[in-house]
């Protein structure tokens, strides 16, 4: 299809969840996408390195753009986390100008680079739904996914404009997909909440009691698997299930997959894995 | 004190100060956090911006600005938000909600040190990202949490450092690098290329890390 994005994994996908890695090789090879990797790129700040130093974040993040910009791609990411995180840089380095100046100043002494505001931030979710098109998604799909699968966003993303056309209050881009995908899709009002990723360390409890009414939530609904396009989220939503569970007092049990995960698994990649999911999913919904 | 403003202040830093506050309610913005129904003793973003806004009135004195500070830093205040991106999606205002409430959690790092653990968060965050250009999630957990929370953490600690999760993928399939080197997922960090300009971008804006 000719598709080429500069590849910005974020953190996560390169550390404790390389799952998201995985998949995501497996995806772009499937709908033959190219992707140029940033080797040079930082972090994105991930919205808690702004509370300390916002320019700071701007710099850094500019100096990722720079590298792209060089590429002449858009930066395609994995994460909800850092896609909401950089689409709201670049967005503002593109409307302060002066600011701008400044953030390039610093940019060029310290890197010898500049940065010109000429690409875009992409989710793989806004990829496959409006660069890959949802049919050709179809069209790769061996394994359909034959189960009902709640679909979680993450709120970073969900802001006017980081998913494009997308409502941020209320999204269709992740029912679409599952639907695509061979899945029955469960809306739920969870899909759109916070989980409190950014204060998981400082503000456990909170975030517990958030991350167990959205899964409760999901499974109220009758969804057996929940995805996630949030990498960061998925720490709350997986790694502690079973704090949350004990915060919220409610049900929360259920497998939760990554985003790429699931089309993956549909796209015939991983087989035994989605086995496991599968089976993990009928002994947990008993 | 009654904590009435007093005197006066630069037109300019007066229209400042009212575009800063103005949204349509401070009710309204109360309900764009997700996590205000979870927390008994958050004051909610509505009210955090309104005491912020008051901490920035040049009119206030320094007796009351601190007194607002330490409100606005202590239980209920700025940092019982769990997460910004939540009230940042409402619209107009609430991105100006979200974006006044990190520049108070700004100027509070600053005044109280990286006091508590929201503050050791963002500190060691920001840290790790200048030694090696990307998060160390391993470097950031035990540093927030100390030693002792880190044992009480321990099944997630672990559920977390051996990829034991729920994705049907292979159990512990960390160890396999034990096995299989190369699969080991990287505890300490492997810094991006060229990150001694990361490092220079530091140096130049914010020497505190």
């Amino acid at each position: 299809m000719g598709l080429k994005y500069a590849y910005f994994p974020g953190c996560v996908a390169k550390g404790s969840a390389r799952e998201v890695e995985d998949a995501m090789r497996s995806v772009i090879d499937a709908l033959d996408i190219e992707l140029v990797e940033m080797p040079g790129a930082s972090c994105c700040g991930a919205g808690i390195m702004n509370q300390a130093n916002h320019r700071l974040q701007l710099a850094l993040n500019a100096r990722t753009f720079a590298m792209a910009e060089q590429a002449g791609l858009d930066v395609l990411t994995p994460c909800a986390t850092c896609q909401g995180n950089m689409y709201e840089d670049l967005a503002l380095l593109l409307s302060d100008e002066k600011l701008r100046s400044e953030i390039n100043d610093v940019l060029f002494r310290t890197c010898g680079m500049r940065f010109e505001g000429e690409l875009k931030m992409r989710h793989i979710l806004q990829v496959l739904i409006e660069d890959v098109g949802i049919e050709e998604v179809s069209k790769k799909v061996i394994n359909p996914v034959d189960f009902s699968v709640a679909g979680y966003y993450g709120t970073p993303m969900l802001q006017q404009g980081a998913v494009s056309e997308d409502d941020p209050h209320n999204p269709k881009y992740f029912s679409e997909l599952i639907t695509a995908l061979g899945g029955t899709n469960v809306d739920f009002e969870g899909a759109t909440k916070s989980v409190g990723f950014p204060s998981l360390l400082g503000r456990e409890k909170t975030a517990m009691k958030q991350t167990g009414d959205v899964l409760n939530d999901a499974k109220q609904e009758g969804a057996l698997v929940m995805a996630s396009a949030c990498p960061l989220s998925h720490f709350n939503l997986d790694t502690y299930q079973v704090k949350a569970g004990k915060a919220s007092g409610k049900d929360v049990r259920m497998p939760v997959i990554h985003l790429p995960e699931l089309v993956a698994y549909s796209f015939g990649y991983m087989a035994d894995r989605y086995a496991y999911l599968k089976t993990r999913a009928m002994v947990v919904q008993g | 004190m009654s904590g009435a403003p007093i005197g006066t202040m630069e037109p300019a830093v007066a229209a400042s100060l009212h575009a800063r506050g103005s949204t349509a309610s401070d009710l309204l913005n109360q309900g764009m956090s997700d996590c205000l129904e979870y927390d008994p003793d958050y004051f909610g973003p509505g009210l955090v911006h309104r005491l912020w806004m008051r901490a920035e009135d040049p009119r206030v004195g320094a007796k009351q600005r601190k007194e607002l500070l330490k409100t606005i830093q202590g239980e209920g205040g700025v940092w019982n938000e769990t997460d910004l991106s939540a009230i940042t999606r409402h619209g107009t205002d609430g991105k100006l909600v979200a974006n006044e409430m990190r520049s108070a959690r700004s100027k509070l790092l600053t005044e109280f040190k990286f006091a508590g653990k929201s503050g050791s968060h963002i500190k060691w965050f920001s840290r790790t990202v200048k030694w090696s250009g990307t998060l160390n999630e391993t470097v950031l957990a035990a540093a927030t949490l100390g030693p002792v929370r880190m044992l009480l953490n321990a099944p997630a600690t672990i559920r977390m450092a051996l990829g034991f999760t729920r994705t049907g993928g292979p159990l512990a399939r960390d160890l396999q690098g034990w096995l299989a080197p190369g699969k080991m997922p990287l505890i300490v960090n492997k810094t991006v290329d060229k990150q001694y300009e990361v490092k220079a971008i530091y140096d130049a804006m914010d020497r505190r890390f």
